[in-house]
């Protein structure tokens, strides 16, 4: 029973931690008052470049790079022609999801041949992938170090002031477009290392990688009250609820494809239950 | 100095979307088709090459008119409805499982108006929660939407798939519905059936609802200049509810025309990205109902000319989504600034 119970909570620890990296990039761009509906599509895509740069490479770590850049510099242009045009953020968001879901598809077809799994080859790789308790003990290192960065230092409490109260930052002659989009550029870090974390657990690449987990961190954002260790606190109880369904599949009465919306639900419920008002319209930045 | 405009402003980002939908599409064939050349050909000439695949065109162009209409309506009262794909897929299982029970005990006519009533009612619970959420609690109703839909999705996929299949045929869906409770074909062999002038005439309708009534006035106002309308005693609360349950119901009829009209049976996933097609229309038509009809046009020439340039490639990939990427990054940019003069 220990046994079991010690497992399911080891099991929990390593589904939250790629759910938590994703919150913490949701929650950076919140303060910035940007919503970061792109964070499904990004993590999947990240997971992609990290399987295909390391296949091909060879090198975990060389994928890893490949995907922080890529995933970067790709929000960062969006970002810019977001606020350039002043488009709908919530729009152009949505717009990264499909381009994710779009790309993916058309280069594991080009690339590999495939449009389904795409397996790594452990006997090639140069260095083993980074995965297991270590992986999982740093991604919850980074829940300290961004309350550090967004609280005790000049750039971070400039980021969140560009969300809360941008006039404020204008008057003093800093540009409040400017930290919004390096918000975009921090969830999308943060997104990468989410989306290589699961790739790199999974040992592949899998269509709609991601799977709703996005989401999950979205709504860990608003069910945490917007404060890193209260969020992290909800991607454990959203770990822990999924490990449980996953642990009880066999005896619960709801089948395994239902299952699959448990995710999404569970957003649902938090943002459902979640005490403040938030996001009225979705043009938040 | 005060500057006035020159002359109002021409949206061009509606077509700059569409644009660079085609341009994605057309790229990628050509730099990643074997034979390029019959990828393009099919791309720009298939769709047209006879009433089968024009006809089809023009029906897929319905479905994404009928949702595309409700998505416009929800925009014009200030809400985003993004639970479309449920919404139509439900509604659609709702209207297979409704008129093949119906069949057996009432005649067609009485069938074909439960099936109907079914579809667009399971459509607008659908949209209707979203929007008291919004109004009790003023949770946004572009998150609980689309997770509503996310989270049901899977359960219909189950429903079909499991309980509800027809275990007769080597297919993943429900019972076909008898042909008597089939929608009047316009143009046999294709799918063209009488959806395609009903979204038309609801277009006018939404129109001249929008235009010419008190209620249209309210919707107008408190999606522009949501605070004005407070002040004014307008029903601010009303017309979120009424926007997202309408655009849930517009969606169900779209489900129920793609079952009586199309594909007379429930699949598993058939309805894929259909809600999100409606969508881009609507978001293309800038909360104009008659101008849904063009968009819907097309995107689903989008559609059919990809799906005959993919069968041709043998490529596979999903290119519905990069098209819809590209209509989603730039159909709400301003594109052009404005033209002004100072007087």
């Amino acid at each position: 029973m220990t046994a079991a119970l010690l497992s399911m909570a080891e099991a929990t620890l390593s589904a939250a931690a790629p759910i938590l990296l994703a919150a913490l990039g949701a929650l950076t761009s919140e303060y910035a008052g940007v919503l970061a509906v792109f964070m499904d599509g990004a993590m999947t895509l990240a997971g992609f470049t990290a399987i295909a740069v390391t296949s091909l490479t060879g090198h975990p770590l060389a994928g890893l790079a490949a995907a922080a850049v890529s995933t970067v510099t790709l929000m960062y242009g969006v970002s810019l022609f977001t606020e350039r045009t002043g488009a709908n953020p919530f729009l152009t968001g949505l717009g990264v999801n499909f381009l994710s879901q779009g790309l993916t598809s058309l280069l594991s077809v080009t690339l590999f041949g495939t449009r389904g799994v795409i397996p790594l080859d452990a006997a090639a790789l140069v260095l083993p992938l980074p995965r297991g308790w270590p992986v999982t003990a740093a991604a919850f290192l980074t829940v300290p170090l961004i309350a550090f960065l967004l609280y005790r230092t000049v750039p971070g409490i400039n980021l969140r002031v560009s969300g809360s109260d941008p006039d404020l930052l204008e008057s003093r002659g800093i540009s409040s477009a400017r930290y919004r989009t390096l918000s975009w550029c921090v969830a999308a870090l943060f997104a990468s290392l989410a989306g290589s974390l699961l790739a790199f657990d999974l040992g592949a690449f899998t269509p709609a990688l991601s799977a709703g987990r996005g989401w999950t961190a979205l709504a860990a954002v608003y069910l945490g009250y917007r404060k890193p260790f209260t969020v992290a606190l909800a991607v454990l109880v959203f770990a822990a609820a999924n490990s449980l369904a996953n642990a009880l599949q066999g005896s619960l009465p709801v089948p395994a494809t239902v299952l699959l919306g448990l995710p999404y639900a569970l957003a649902l419920a938090a943002f459902a239950l979640a005490p403040q008002r938030i996001a009225p319209r979705g043009e938040k930045a | 100095m005060k500057t006035l405009p020159l002359r109002p402003r021409f949206d061009y980002a509606p077509l700059a979307a569409f644009a660079a939908a085609l341009l994605a599409i057309v790229t990628v064939f050509a730099l990643s088709a074997d034979d390029r050349g019959a990828a393009l050909s099919a791309f720009f000439l298939k769709p047209f090459s006879s009433w089968w695949y024009f006809g089809n065109l023009l029906n897929l162009a319905a479905l994404y008119a009928l949702a595309g209409l409700g998505a416009s309506l929800a925009l014009t009262g200030g809400t985003f409805n993004l639970g479309g794909e449920a919404q139509i897929y439900l509604s659609a299982l709702a209207a297979a499982v409704t008129l093949n029970s119906a069949s057996a005990t009432v005649g067609p006519a009485s069938a074909m108006a439960a099936g109907l009533a079914a579809a667009v009612l399971t459509g607008a619970l659908l949209g209707f929660l979203p929007g008291l959420l919004r109004v009790l609690r003023g949770t946004s109703e572009l998150l609980t939407s689309f997770l509503l839909s996310a989270a049901t999705v899977p359960a219909v996929d189950y429903l079909i798939g499991g309980p509800l299949r027809d275990a007769s045929k080597n297919l993943l869906a429900t019972r076909e519905i008898p042909e008597a409770l089939r929608l009047l074909s316009l143009a046999p062999p294709s799918y063209l059936n009488v959806s395609f002038p009903a979204a038309i005439a609801l277009a006018a309708g939404i129109a001249l609802f929008l235009r010419r009534t008190a209620p249209g006035y309210a919707f107008r106002v408190s999606g522009s200049a949501p605070e004005f309308a407070r002040f004014a005693g307008l029903p601010v609360g009303a017309v979120t509810l009424w926007g997202m349950t309408a655009a849930g119901a517009f969606h169900g009829a779209a489900g129920f025309a793609a079952v009586a009209g199309t594909w007379y049976r429930c699949h598993q996933g058939f309805s894929a990205g259909m809600g999100w097609s409606a969508l881009a229309a609507a978001l293309m038509a800038r909360g104009n109902p008659l101008a849904v009809l063009p968009a819907a046009f097309l995107l689903a020439w989008l559609q059919s000319a990809s799906g005959a340039a993919l069968l041709s490639t043998r490529l596979g990939f999903d290119a519905a989504a990069l098209a819809q990427a590209a209509i989603f990054l730039v159909v709400s940019a301003r594109l052009i600034r404005e033209r002004r003069k100072t007087p």
